[in-house]
């Protein structure tokens, strides 16, 4: 069992399994990583997260109602590493992570404590009632981010133990009536301090801490319950999911915009994520099934049944589908042939425009349009000052030029066209 | 795109037709002669006697078949299995094959052993079932709700009183029930029917209909002993077959009483639920047992399967048939049950 386990998912179901997931050339395997006859009645795994950056470690909440633990599983070695029991507060834990070496978790009652092997050391920050989801910074990471229902998003420094941002509510709406909070799921923009947020009540949000405490952005998906979302490998686009088996696109970028809806959900979705560099997204609902889907294409890739309820799970970041591998290697070959040849072309037309270009208009004839002719007339009616015509000549010549510039790129590129 | 109004190559089509021809005069390539099919009358321009020939051609296609099965039946052979939209159904991954206790299957039991029933299937408690209906419920909704109370052992059936789901669901938790079954009637007919599981779940909300009441089987409420029925459940075979299954099994106390010789039967094809409510007899002269419908009957065919209590709006479902899901419905031979 002392062996690198090589799963690319691992998933976390509702009956108490942890599974792995490996995605192959060949097949697709999944297989129990929790022993089936070590599950008891408190193992629900209600959310789990990579211990570090380079995706060594697991780390598992379990537990609903009474007991509650919290597992650490190395996949170097293919162990259980640390398990204990995590009695603060009440109702499930909603966010683990690891700061400074310790573990840090959240439970629905609101208390976020950071446990060390010495009591003393470690601390608790209450971050008030119904707690649904606490979220670990990527950038500072003395910084999480807390939310849920009627639980405004907050942002606490665990260095200092202080709470340094708090949402501000967006206005009423036309009828003069509260807009309630019920935030299902928080999540950091990589390399920004942003934060999206996704609502039960079908928000989508995204807050700037440094410019303002109302949202940035709001969109709304009306009549789903947004249940998870994920940050996409391109800059400002998340993915959400909701309660009912909708999953979609989301660009953030001004006027927000709600793009590709993904086919094929029969269940609410529970958890999504999307690999760094390839264009897919991997996501678990309720329905037993893992599905990928392309991010552009929209296309189900592949389909995967796991047998229980799913209600989390991890990718690993460089996760690729190495049967399409070709294919999408084909597709970012071309890509990248595409782009080089352009930037070949806007430089044979740079260096075009600079020697070649001179000569060939220095010897093309003066083309001269009736205007120009009834110019000259005018010219010859008046034939008063030399300046005043050559200015009319020297206002002309660069126009023709002009033009006649355009038409040769025109020829140009459709040559390449016919090239291709 | 518009296949109709494109214009058709006549050339290409002339092609098709020649190639449709060669087969029907593949075997008569040696005289050399073109003939017409003998299959075919499309040639012949007589009405009258395209339709004699057609006629004719089928009774002896008829005749043909009933020699075959004649003929199969002296020589003893083995009876052939029709097609059926059953038969020929999708396979679905998801199909729970075998024993429980089988080595692929132990996921689903500890899935089993710890999912919202595993109480009720240990028989750690008694099911106390509330029935009730829509607002002002008509009078064939009412009587059907009794009908209910008297087939489900400890039953009551209670108006709503203008009260919400979620409302009922506190109300019911702090009252001991363990499950809630709401009946909603459209045009004075039953056509909905809610169940939930206390304290966590599911719901399940299936479509109702065909309900025939006792009287109108024109049977007496009075032949329905007390007695605390069997349960059958038919033909749940895939993983979400198996959960609605298990939902409908916990309505009812798991022990029966079999004095009463009372059986309830949930069965499913093609993704409907009959049920059907009978008191049986053994018959040692027939070998077979004789059975008497008591009533009520009706059908199901679920809409949606929802994880925890009701909340159709923020809930998560496990499973739901609703909006554009089109690319569920993907042929007439798949079914989710």
């Amino acid at each position: 069992m002392d062996e690198k386990d090589n799963y690319n998912i691992y998933v976390g179901g509702k009956s108490g399994i942890f599974k792995g997931v490996r995605i192959d050339k060949k097949e697709c395997v999944s297989q129990n990583i929790q022993k089936l006859a070590s599950i008891t009645d408190n193992d629900e795994v209600t959310t789990m997260s990579w211990g570090d950056d380079e995706e060594m470690e697991v780390l598992i909440g379990c537990g609903v109602k009474d007991i509650r633990s919290v597992k650490v599983y190395d996949t170097e070695h293919s162990t259980f590493t640390c398990s204990y029991f995590c009695n603060i507060g009440t109702g499930k834990i909603t966010g683990i992570s690891r700061y400074d070496e310790a573990i840090l978790t959240a439970v629905q009652s609101g208390e976020v404590k950071l446990w060390r092997f010495k009591e003393e050391d470690g601390f608790i920050i209450k971050a008030g009632k119904n707690l649904d989801k606490m979220r670990h910074s990527r950038i500072k990471k003395e910084i999480i981010a807390t939310g849920g229902q009627e639980h405004a998003l907050k942002l606490f420094d665990i260095e200092k133990r202080v709470q340094i941002f708090t949402e501000k509510n967006v206005p009423h709406d036309w009828l003069q009536v509260r807009v309630p909070i019920w935030i299902s799921d928080v999540d950091f923009l990589p390399g920004t301090e942003e934060i999206v947020t996704t609502s039960k009540y079908g928000h989508v949000r995204l807050y700037d801490p440094k410019s303002q405490r109302r949202p940035v952005i709001n969109v709304e998906i009306k009549e789903e319950a947004l249940t998870c979302l994920t940050v996409a490998p391109r800059e400002k686009q998340i993915i959400v999911g909701s309660g009912k088996g909708r999953m979609n696109l989301v660009d953030l970028r001004k006027p927000a915009k709600i793009l590709n809806t993904y086919k094929g959900f029969v269940g609410g979705v529970t958890g999504i994520a999307c690999s760094r560099n390839e264009p897919y997204v991997v996501s678990v609902s309720l329905d037993r099934y893992l599905r990928i889907h392309h991010i552009d294409t929209k296309e189900l890739l592949k389909k995967m049944y796991l047998t229980s309820k799913i209600s989390c799970m991890l990718l690993r970041s460089e996760f690729s589908l190495p049967a399409n591998e070709e294919k999408t290697q084909k597709h970012k070959y071309e890509i990248t042939k595409d782009f080089v040849e352009k930037n070949e072309e806007n430089i044979e037309n740079n260096s075009d425009s600079d020697s070649e270009y001179n000569m060939l208009f220095d010897k093309m004839p003066v083309i001269i349009n009736k205007r120009d002719k009834s110019i000259e007339k005018r010219q010859k009616k008046a034939k008063y000052s030399k300046l005043d015509t050559e200015i009319i000549s020297h206002k002309r010549v660069p126009s023709v030029n002009e033009s006649s510039k355009k038409q040769l790129k025109k020829i140009k590129k459709s040559n390449s066209l016919i090239e291709l | 795109m518009k296949l109709k109004n494109l214009r058709v190559n006549p050339l290409s089509q002339i092609q098709k037709k020649k190639n449709e021809e060669e087969p029907s005069t593949s075997e008569h390539k040696t005289s050399e002669v073109i003939l017409p099919s003998d299959s075919n009358f499309n040639h012949i321009k007589c009405k009258a006697v395209r339709y004699q020939k057609c006629q004719k051609l089928m009774k002896e296609k008829a005749k043909a078949k009933k020699e075959a099965k004649k003929k199969r039946i002296q020589e003893g052979g083995p009876k052939q299995i029709p097609h059926t939209i059953e038969s020929l159904r999708e396979k679905d991954e998801t199909t729970v094959t075998g024993d429980l206790d089988d080595e692929e299957n132990a996921e689903l039991k500890i899935d089993f052993e710890r999912d919202e029933f595993a109480a009720y299937y240990k028989h750690a408690y008694e099911p106390k079932v509330l029935i009730t209906f829509s607002d002002n419920p008509t009078r064939k909704n009412r009587i059907f709700g009794r009908e209910l109370t008297r087939i489900i052992p400890n039953s009551i059936s209670l108006y709503r009183n203008r009260s919400g789901v979620k409302k009922m669901v506190k109300s019911a938790i702090a009252r001991n029930f363990t499950d809630i079954v709401i009946v909603n009637e459209d045009q004075c007919k039953p056509n909905g029917m809610l169940i939930i599981h206390l304290p966590d779940g599911p719901t399940a909300h299936f479509k109702l209909s065909n309900v025939k009441l006792t009287t109108d089987l024109k049977r007496n409420h009075k032949e329905i002993s007390e007695h605390r029925p069997e349960v059958i459940l038919n033909n749940f075979t895939t993983r979400l077959g198996c959960t609605i299954g298990r939902m409908l099994g916990a309505l009812f106390h798991y022990e029966p009483e079999f004095k009463g010789r009372r059986v309830v039967t949930f069965h499913n094809q093609r993704d409907y639920i009959f049920f059907r409510h009978h008191r049986y007899q053994f018959d040692e002269k027939r070998g077979k047992p004789r059975l008497r419908e008591l009533g009520p009957r009706f059908t199901l065919k679920l809409k949606s399967l929802q994880h925890g209590t009701f909340d159709s709006k923020y809930g998560e479902y496990e499973w739901l048939i609703q909006g554009k899901r089109h690319d569920m419905e993907t042929s007439r031979r798949k079914f989710f049950l």
